[in-house]
Parts: structure tokens; sequence; C-alpha cells
């Protein structure tokens, strides 16, 4: 599977996203961001990068800002 | 992002060699973690806690400084966490668990001495835990030799302060740990600047002692023929309840708890048919040491109750304050909490650990029992062939690991893990 994580300016952000992608039955999981995509600790969410068109449109419609990045094998 | 750099500046840590650590824990928890099936979701709030372990929770140790508050650190569940929390303070368990720090540590400990007490102090010699560049005061305790002498090397380095604990399980032992109590009391209020009211004793209690009850409430849904959450999950939300605020932890675990009990009722269980349940005793697995619990829940077999200072004997036990009405008999309640049931290895002699074995590994149906120990931990080593000898005459079969937090010997243990598993099919 191609991963793809979602980055979030704010725990909160992330933890309000996850829970919405749960109820969209999109499959995500709460982790540490890798730290070759970020400078920082903090949340993330891996999900299958097939879902990313729609954790992108999600995000946006709860006013979320993301940075999106897909995890090439 | 969030970006904590200037927060981890401002606490003297070293940024470039804390960016070396922070770069293995992601993938390390999505290997451990990521890869389980049918995580309970109330796993989502411990996931969030480790991935803002640097982060989060240390602001909020900080900000709590800032209106006045102290940190205490401590390495060992005889401390006692009620004390320090009616004196407005906050306790942390120390970081203690990774390979990453043993070489710092070595620099000033000897390298054949306990890996815990390697690391631990190795995360203060390196400057990269920052609870640990957090904390006001460090409690140590001379429960081992090892730690005994590790905390004079600590002294040079950190604000330290070492509870004076028996060896005996006698009259005599008591009263030099009620002494020490007391000690640690005074030196707690001089730290603080706050006076121990019997008001605020008592509520620090009743906050510790819910936080024991949903702990217990957690582990009894692994007494359950189908287990609805992994041991690996379970060590998970103990290792958070040493560092993680109390109250929340109390919401989050019960949240747990039920999700636990809801998928009991259902037949839910995150193991496959005829796995093999096992009770892990020795000594402490503190974060982020998954090491054996992830090798023995990928080798046909699961955890489901630990006899360990980060399991069972963390929580088991409750403060008795029925005959208490003043301050002083709130802390001889307390001291006898500590005293009469947490047997650990550094009392002896200690039957009283063998017997929480045994009753531990009959309420939880355990096929079999592993005692998990660090290497040179002389008492815990040495108790093993008691705690051998008499789950033996009880008919439990035993597979004794000895083990650090490297990597190298991971294909060991799993051919070892393997053949005990496979000794207990019928």
């Amino acid at each position: 599977m191609v991963f793809a994580y979602a980055l979030f300016k704010t725990a909160t952000d992330g933890m309000i996203l996850h829970r919405r992608l749960r109820e969209l039955g999109v499959k995500d999981d709460i982790c540490p961001t890798p730290r070759h995509l970020a400078d920082s600790c903090g949340i993330s969410l891996r999900f299958d990068a097939i879902a990313a068109g729609a954790v992108r449109e999600e995000a946006g419609r709860l006013g979320i800002p993301i940075e999106l990045v897909v995890q090439r094998p | 992002m969030a970006d904590y750099h200037k927060m981890w500046e401002g606490l003297g840590m070293d940024l470039a060699t804390h960016d070396q650590l922070c770069a293995a824990l992601p993938p390390a928890f999505e290997q451990v973690f990521l890869t389980q099936k049918d995580r309970p979701q109330g796993m989502d709030y411990f996931n969030m806690v480790i991935a803002e372990v640097h982060g989060l929770r240390i602001q909020e140790l900080l900000d709590h400084k800032a209106r006045g508050g102290k940190i205490i650190g401590s390495f060992c569940i005889y401390v006692p966490e009620e004390i320090v929390l009616a004196l407005d303070g906050i306790m942390v368990g120390l970081c203690a668990g990774s390979e990453f720090w043993v070489p710092a540590g070595e620099q000033v400990l000897p390298r054949n001495l306990c890996p815990l007490i390697k690391a631990g102090i190795g995360a203060k010699v390196s400057r990269t835990c920052p609870y640990f560049q957090s904390v006001d005061l460090v409690v140590g305790e001379n429960t081992c030799d090892g730690k005994k002498k590790a905390w004079e090397v600590l002294g040079d380095i950190a604000p330290t302060y070492v509870m004076d604990l028996p060896n005996t399980k006698t009259a005599a032992g008591f009263a030099l740990f009620r002494k020490s109590m007391a000690d640690l009391v005074a030196k707690l209020e001089e730290v603080t600047g706050n006076r121990l009211t019997f008001d605020g004793l008592l509520s620090a209690i009743e906050t510790v002692d819910r936080k024991r009850a949903v702990l217990q409430r957690l582990y009894e849904t692994r007494k359950a023929p189908k287990v609805p959450i992994s041991g690996l999950d379970m060590l998970l939300a103990s290792q958070v309840a040493f560092y993680d605020d109390a109250s929340r932890f109390i919401s989050q675990a019960a949240a747990l708890a039920e999700e636990c009990e809801e998928r009991i009722k259902s037949g839910k269980t995150v193991f496959p048919e005829g796995t093999k349940r096992l009770l892990v005793t020795g000594t402490p697995i503190v974060v982020p040491n998954w090491k054996v619990h992830k090798i023995i829940e990928t080798s046909g077999a699961a955890v489901v109750v630990e006899e360990n200072c980060t399991g069972t004997r963390y929580f088991e036990s409750r403060v008795d304050m029925s005959k208490a009405s003043t301050v002083e008999e709130l802390v001889d309640a307390i001291t006898h909490r500590y005293f009469d049931r947490i047997h650990c290895a550094c009392f002896t002699p200690n039957e009283g650990r063998a017997d929480d074995v045994v009753r531990l590994a009959r309420e939880y149906r355990a096929d079999g029992v592993v005692g998990l120990n660090l290497s040179f931990c002389t008492t815990y080593q040495v108790e093993n062939e008691k705690v051998r000898k008499r789950l033996q005459s009880e008919g439990i079969p035993f597979l004794a690991l000895e083990t650090d937090y490297a990597s190298g010997d991971e294909g060991q243990l799993r051919t070892r893990i393997e053949a005990f598993v496979e000794s207990l099919r019928d």
C-alpha cells in the first residue's frame, strides 16, 4: 500500500479531521509525523494514498489547513 | 505543524541530537502499533499522546511551572504521586526505555549496568529529554545498588533527592519507610512552597486512586476468553499513565475500558482463535520499550497481563483512608499502601510476588508465564529461580528471558518465544 500523510498546524485540527474521516468511513491512523516530512514533532494522519482527494476535500470543508504528502515506496 | 524548537531551546536541549531521537520514533511507532488489526478506537487518544510526547505535554508542564507549580520526576512506583499532587506538583515518570540514550549513560556509568538506569541517566546527560529538562526535582530511591549509586552521578547534573527505602517487610522496615515519607513531605513542601493539608491530600489520594481503578478496569477486560485489546496497546496506555494529566487520562482510559467491555459483549477480539495467553512478569517496561511485547504478539501469543511495575504493581492496591482523620494518618495510610502491597524484588524475602504471579496467572487464564528481566538486574534475575520453582509446583509453564533495549537479540528472542508458545499447544 502507498501511504499518504496529512500534516497539521495543531493537534486539535488533526483530531477533528480524524473524527470526521471516521464518520465518513475513510480509514486513517493517528501517528507521529515522520521526521523527514516536518522539522518538529506532532500528529499526522496516515491513510491509503487513494483517499488523498477525499481527505483534502473534507479538510477544506472543515476549514482545516493541511499539507498532504504521498510516501512513494 | 506546530514548531516546538523554541520551547526545546528554552529548556537547554541539544537540538541536533534530539532531532535524531525524534527521527526514530515515527517509523518505530508505525511498525509496532499500526500493523495491528482492529485496534479499539479509544487508542486514538494514546496515539495522539505519543505523537505529541515531546510537544503538547511539555507545553502543559511549562504552563504549570509558569503558574508557580513544580514538576517532580521519578523512576519508581514507590515514590508517592499522591503527595506530589497534594502539593500542587505534577509527577512525571522520566524517560528510560530507549537504546538511544544508553551510549550517553555509558559515558558516566559502567557498561555492565541495568539499561533502564543507563538510559535514564543518558537522557539527562545528552539533554535530549524535555521531561528531564523540565523537572524541578528528581526523586530517586535506593531500591537497588545500581540506582543507589547512579543518583550520586545524577546529583552532579540535576537537582536530586533520594528516598531511603527499606529492604525488608518488617515493623522496622515500615518505620523506615514511614520516616522516609515524612522526610519527602518536608522536602517537597520546601520545593513547592506549599503545605500539605488534609483536604488537599484527601483529594489527591482520590484522584490517584481513580487512575488506579480505571487501569484495573481496563486490565479486567483482558481476562475475557476473547481478548478485546492487545497487550501492546494496553502497555502503551499504561506507559502514558505515568506522565499524562491524571484527570484527562482517567477520562480517556474509562472510554477505552467501556469500548473494550462492549467488545467483550459482542465477542469482538483482536487475536485469532487458538492464540495462547501469556503473563509477563519482571522488570518494568517503560516508554518507548515495546520490543518483547511485539515479538510475543507476532509469535502466536497474546500478553494478557503484566505483573511488573508498569503493570499490576502500579495500580492493584488502593489507599485505605477509612481510619484517617489527620494529615499524619493519611500519610500512614499512603505508606501502608506502598509498603504492604507492592512486591518488588528489592525486598527480601519477597514471597508475595510469587503469590501474585500465580494468582494473576489463574485470574487471567494464562497458558504460561514469561519472566522478562533487564540485563544486569541482579534482584529480579536472582528472584527468577524462586518464581520458576513456585510456577513449576503449580504446573504453570515458565520461560525466563533476559534482554536490554538493543535490537540485536530479537531473532534469538523470537526463536525462544515461538518454541515456548509451541510447547503450550495441546
